[in-house]
């Protein structure tokens, strides 16, 4: 037995919007479109909201707030003889072709089946079948107060997805920019030339760098080059120059820039 | 004189206040920022400075004529070392003259406020142990 798991709670203070209400194709809000998806497979498939909100034509499980984990027990809790197929609502690339390969390449005897990241290669918890037998431990980690999901799906079964941009996040105006150009075909490559200062220079053991890139915006840039040296920071702890300017995250890449991602500053 | 530089070389505190000589002015305060032997309860050996220079440069006038713009004062200036400093060095030097005392205290303030948040200079801490860090401003909006 599958059942599928719409995490539409979460507060996206960098979107400034609530994702799952957000529109990337066919005039269709993000939870409605991903709820379609999880209806083509599951056999049951729940919301799962804080308590006051509303979707309608909707079967809903309670959030209890503090995170994905304590959403997806709570399914379990209420569903304890259920598979839990679950989504968060901002990967606006993940489509049914993507998510019916994760179904199809599941191993019930093992605690989950996950897709690995293709940029970082870690378990992409969001996007993740949970069995039953997962529930004993997700409850302890709760107890114990491990509440990241990624750490409970150590030995699930792994699947590399079929495209590289089927998990992508979508959680900045930057990121809605870089989804749209994917998903309209109108990314192009271009050559940059990136430099790197203080802590990204270590890291680098690089002064600059020359590079070809499909991405929009620095933004799906700077994931990338963040998982290939592993910089510490995340997007919205630094700041962003092209050309020797500040600019903002949502400015489009074009032939030719000089980009900096400018770590947390220290003068004075 | 530019409102702002990135210097390689001790900063010439003399020079600056030469410059801010002006006969309208009854007043000048200026702030040095001095490499300290400490952060929080570590002991610190040294600090290394470093800047992306062209936009610290362009960033940093941004901010010494926006506080002429908002503040009665007639000159401000502001220097900033990179490089590796002992302690006891100036590592940044803001001074500015005006009229009236008022004026000159608050713009020298927000001079050295926005530049610990806005301007693009990295510091890498050397402890006493023979680590090293880098810590950055607490304080900023980012």
């Amino acid at each position: 037995m599958l059942y599928g798991l719409l995490l539409v709670g979460g507060k996206s203070q960098r979107m400034g919007t609530d994702k799952s209400q957000l529109i990337y194709q066919n005039d269709t809000p993000e939870w409605r479109r991903l709820k379609a998806l999880l209806t083509e497979l599951c056999d049951e498939v729940y919301l799962c909201h804080p308590e006051g909100q509303q979707f309608p034509d909707s079967k809903a499980i309670i959030d209890p707030g503090d995170g994905p984990l304590k959403a997806i027990h709570a399914a379990q809790r209420a569903h304890p003889e259920a598979a839990w197929l679950t989504l968060a609502c901002d990967m606006p690339l993940l489509d049914l072709k993507s998510l019916r390969h994760l179904v199809e390449s599941r191993d019930a005897t093992k605690p989950g089946t996950c897709y690995l990241s293709p940029i970082d290669q870690l378990p992409e918890p969001l996007c993740a079948i949970y069995e039953p037998a997962s529930s004993a431990v997700i409850a302890r980690g709760i107890q114990e107060n491990q509440l990241c999901p990624r750490s409970h799906l150590k030995d699930a079964h792994h699947v590399t997805p079929l495209s590289p941009h089927v998990l992508i996040n979508a959680n900045s105006p930057a990121d809605k920019i870089e989804v749209q150009a994917i998903l309209e075909g109108t990314q192009t490559e271009k050559k940059l030339t990136l430099q790197y200062f203080a802590q990204l220079k270590e890291l680098t053991k690089k002064t600059e760098e020359d590079l070809t890139t499909h991405y929009a915006t620095a933004s799906g840039l700077y994931e990338q080059i963040k998982a290939k040296y592993k910089f510490p920071y995340k997007q919205k702890d630094l700041m962003l120059a092209i050309n020797d300017e500040y600019v903002p995250w949502e400015q489009l890449l074009k032939e030719g820039d000089n980009v900096v991602f400018i770590p947390p500053v220290a003068g004075g | 004189m530019n409102l702002f530089t990135i210097s390689e070389d001790p900063i010439d505190i003399n020079a600056i206040r030469e410059a801010s000589l002006d006969p309208h002015s009854g007043g000048f305060t200026s702030f040095e920022g001095w490499v300290r032997n400490h952060h929080n309860k570590t002991a610190v050996r040294s600090l290394e400075y470093s800047a992306y220079k062209i936009l610290a440069e362009k960033e940093g006038q941004k901010i010494v004529q926006q506080a002429k713009d908002k503040f009665a004062i007639d000159t401000a200036y502001c220097s900033h070392r990179v490089g590796h400093l002992s302690i006891g060095d100036i590592a940044v030097y803001v001074a500015v003259g005006s009229a009236h005392r008022d004026a000159a205290f608050t713009a020298c303030r927000y001079i050295i406020d926005e530049i610990k948040t806005r301007v693009p200079i990295w510091k890498k801490e050397h402890y006493e142990d023979g680590s090293t860090d880098w810590p950055h401003c607490q304080g900023c909006s980012h």
